[in-house]
């Protein structure tokens, strides 16, 4: 089966990010939706790292990646207003973890001599694709200092996690992009609640509410698609039983 | 309080004191089998949580001055890399019945050569269970990691307080200390992973011959945590000078 | 009256994290988290097909941080809505809690069927009810770690006077606390109950690595017996060190002997008798056990 690229999935995830952090920006909070594809790319590029003989250090690499987009994000929400110019604040957060995430995969290819093809480019892509969902959050949920470590960590986990879910011999990356898509969703869904919670108000916002319902839509779309991949991949499926004894 | 300047290169050092702690720091993914000596979890794993700790402890002297944080910083997390070696080894002890013992060692290929442990000056072959790498973690061990530990400690430290004192004219107290907390957690997390990519996921600490690439690790860092020390210092200064986009 | 707010909250706090030690063993290894999940994986692979419930997160901090810091930061939003009293604090701990275990349980059972759905090679099938089983014990023991941790940062942060976040402080319990459980608690899942069936009183030599018992007391070994075994040993240590780290690191600051230099005083002096015990311990074992027969 032919892979997506990182290239082409990068692309599409910068393009898709950007939209989506001008249509928060400019009020529209459902935009949010366009931040998945950030969520698959940086997934993408975890699992183009892991996949070279990191074992248990594929935790360590998503939280890596998320810590240099989010610290990047975090540093420049201190001088560039995140509401009243959010172009300007992507671009900032982007070019920063494009230097840091770039910087490290070279020095990693280059001083360390690690043995992993792309990884410069793996990094910069996981750095830059974190921190345009870092900004998305923070235009979502407001510059409450206090919510910063929930939006890094629940980040790192919905990158880190489709890999590592799914490691195995039978694995393949299309069901690790559908795993990705789906806690992409989850993750949303849950900053959505958060959303509701931090906005202070008696009756929830409407653009909350339509995050929640458009990524509880997208949870069941994505859940159903990759239900139907495991079930073409898996050996059994059973509701009870023994495995066939041999000893 | 320091000037910004000062505060840049403070971060540089905490940033490369991060990186280098992991090399002291002993552990192994494979010490959950008892198949390898170590603390058994992944190093940069390990020395997140200690490191994570000495900041936590810091915070309460943030007060004081810049030695209490530091210092506090690195007793703190040296304390919780000692009661995990402690708790690991009596689990070693009692529920798996393993005496701890440095693999490396025995096998005749520490940095100094020999078998011995060379503080207790213990015998170590023979001690390990037959097809391992060793268990558990040793007494030379102990304190190479509490050594790391303190350097890491100190390090996180190091960099909170620098964030804090940068931050601090821009915006009130209670932020810049949260955000000066996020932001050293996010240069420890960043700086601790590059020498695992040197470790392999395995080391025994300053007697493992891997202690031998930490210039790749100290360059490696060196480079990473200047580039985020001048974001912060650009940032904090148009922050503070007023130029709010 | 701050001197005693100190005192109850290290009591409190002590007490607290010795609880969320205990239950974090629990949970990481009702859902063969962290390291000895490789061992799990591959144990299909050598013909041990198996019904463990395998939640495969290999990094336990960062995991730990998420459900800690989740539950933490709806408590906060909703003590911004409730008043920041104890009862409410309790009662907005909970709900944080039930919703961060909700998300656990969506990881855990992603990864579970991910993961199967990869073994395909090795003929492993996937069993629901040893997937459904486990999955509340599992749950439960990781809405225990979730709401012990919130409430530890609410003391900390309010008793003990740290100044950071209740968030932050729960995202940095979280990291430690899953450090401290995947280095001390999961040694002895992953060295002693999967391998019961080799000999006491031996690391696992890395050419076994992989048979592990899939069998029990009778029929097949199942996740919901694993935290009954370990909780009396492995889940206890862990609990001590989690406690014992909170509880040593507040105590050390009632005292006022030495101005702003107390407690690092009191903690080089604690970390100078910890060294002696551990010293004393490598002693014991080694004259306890002796050398090993063949080598």
């Amino acid at each position: 089966m032919k892979e997506i690229q990182i290239h082409t999935l990068f692309g599409a995830a910068l393009l898709s990010g950007i939209a989506g952090i001008l249509l928060i920006g400019h009020g529209i909070s459902i935009g949010i939706v366009f931040l998945w594809l950030p969520f698959l790319s940086a997934a993408n590029s975890i699992r183009g790292m892991a996949m070279y003989g990191l074992g248990t250090g594929n935790a360590s690499i998503g939280y890596w990646g998320t810590a240099v987009g989010a610290t990047s994000a975090f540093v420049v929400s201190l001088s560039v207003s995140c509401r009243s110019t959010p172009l300007l604040y992507v671009a900032a957060v982007v070019a920063i973890s494009l230097v840091i995430g770039l910087a490290t995969g070279i020095l990693a290819d280059k001083v360390i001599r690690m043995r992993i093809p792309r990884i410069e480019l793996n990094s910069a892509v996981i750095a830059m694709s974190t921190a345009m969902i870092t900004a998305g959050s923070l235009l979502i949920l407001g510059s409450d200092y206090g919510l910063y470590p929930f939006i890094y960590i629940i980040i790192t986990l919905a990158v880190l996690h489709p890999y590592n879910a799914s490691t195995g011999a039978g694995e393949n990356q299309k069901r690790t992009l559908l795993l990705a898509l789906v806690e992409a969703c989850m993750t949303t869904l849950v900053i959505g609640i958060v959303a509701m919670l931090a906005s202070r108000s008696s009756i929830p916002v409407s653009g909350d509410v339509a995050i929640v319902a458009a990524s509880a839509c997208g949870l069941v779309i994505a859940v159903v698609a990759w239900y139907r991949l495991v079930k073409s991949d898996i050996y059994e499926i059973r509701w009870t039983g023994y495995p066939p004894a041999e000893h | 309080m320091i000037d910004p300047v000062t505060a840049t290169i403070m971060i540089i050092a905490g940033g490369v004191l991060v990186g280098v702690c992991v090399h002291f720091i002993p552990a192994s993914a494979t010490g959950a089998m008892a198949a390898a000596t170590g603390i058994a979890t992944g190093p940069s794993m390990l020395s997140a949580g200690a490191g994570l700790a000495g900041i936590y402890a810091a915070a309460y002297s943030i007060d004081s001055g810049l030695a209490p944080v530091i210092i506090s910083g690195a007793v703190g997390s040296a304390l919780m890399l000692l009661i995990t070696i402690l708790c690991g080894n009596i689990v070693l002890a009692f529920g798996i019945g393993t005496p701890p013992v440095s693999g490396q060692t025995a096998s005749g290929k520490s940095t100094f050569g020999g078998t011995k442990d060379i503080i207790t000056g213990f015998e170590q072959e023979g001690y390990r269970s037959p097809g391992t790498d060793g268990h558990g973690m040793p007494f030379q061990t102990v304190v190479s990691g509490t050594i790391g530990a303190l350097m890491g400690g100190a390090g996180g430290a190091l960099v909170f307080y620098a964030v804090y004192s940068m931050t601090l004219p821009a915006i009130s107290t209670e932020n810049a200390v949260a955000l000066a907390g996020i932001v050293a957690a996010g240069v420890f997390l960043i700086n601790s992973v590059l020498p695992a990519y040197v470790l392999v996921g395995k080391t025994e600490g300053m007697f493992d011959m891997k202690i031998r690439s930490m210039h790749r690790t100290f360059i490696s860092c060196l480079v990473t945590s200047s580039i985020v020390a001048c974001v912060i210092y650009a940032i904090s200064w148009l922050a503070v000078s007023g130029v709010v986009a | 009256m701050a001197a005693i707010s100190l005192l109850l909250g290290t009591a409190l706090a002590g007490f607290l994290a010795f609880l969320a030690g205990i239950f974090e063993d629990s949970e990481s290894n009702a859902g063969s988290a962290s390291n000895p999940n490789s061992q799990v994986q591959l144990a299909p692979q050598i013909g041990n097909r198996h019904r463990y419930f395998n939640k495969a997160i290999s990094g336990e901090p960062p995991a730990n941080a998420l459900w800690a810091t989740t539950a933490a930061t709806i408590a906060y939003l909703l003590t911004a809505h409730f008043g920041g009293d104890a009862f409410s604090v309790l009662i907005a701990s909970i709900i944080g809690a039930a919703a961060s275990t909700l998300l656990l349980c969506a990881y855990g059972a992603l990864s579970h069927i991910s993961r199967i759905a990869s073994m395909k090679n090795f003929e492993q099938t996937l069993y629901w009810d040893s997937l459904l089983t486990p999955l509340p014990l599992d749950a439960a023991y990781g809405f225990l770690t979730a709401l012990i941790l919130t409430l530890l940062a609410f003391a900390a942060h309010g008793l003990l006077g740290n100044p950071f976040s209740v968030p932050l402080i729960a995202l940095f319990f979280g990291i430690t606390i899953g450090a401290i459980g995947s280095s001390t608690g999961d040694i002895y899942y992953g060295a002693e109950r999967l391998y019961q069936h080799y000999i006491f009183g031996s690391g696992i030599p890395i050419s076994v690595q992989g048979d592990i018992d899939v069998k029990g007391e009778y029929g097949y070994r199942n996740s919901v017996d694993t935290p009954y075994f370990t909780m009396r040993f492995g889940g206890l240590v862990t609990g001590l060190a989690f406690g014992m780290l909170i509880f040593l690191d507040a105590w050390s600051r009632l005292f006022t002997f030495a101005g702003v230099w107390t407690g690092v005083i009191v903690v080089s002096v604690l970390v100078l008798i910890i060294l002696i015990f551990i010293y004393l311990l490598e002693v014991y074992t080694r004259k306890r056990y002796g050398r090993y027969a063949e080598d």
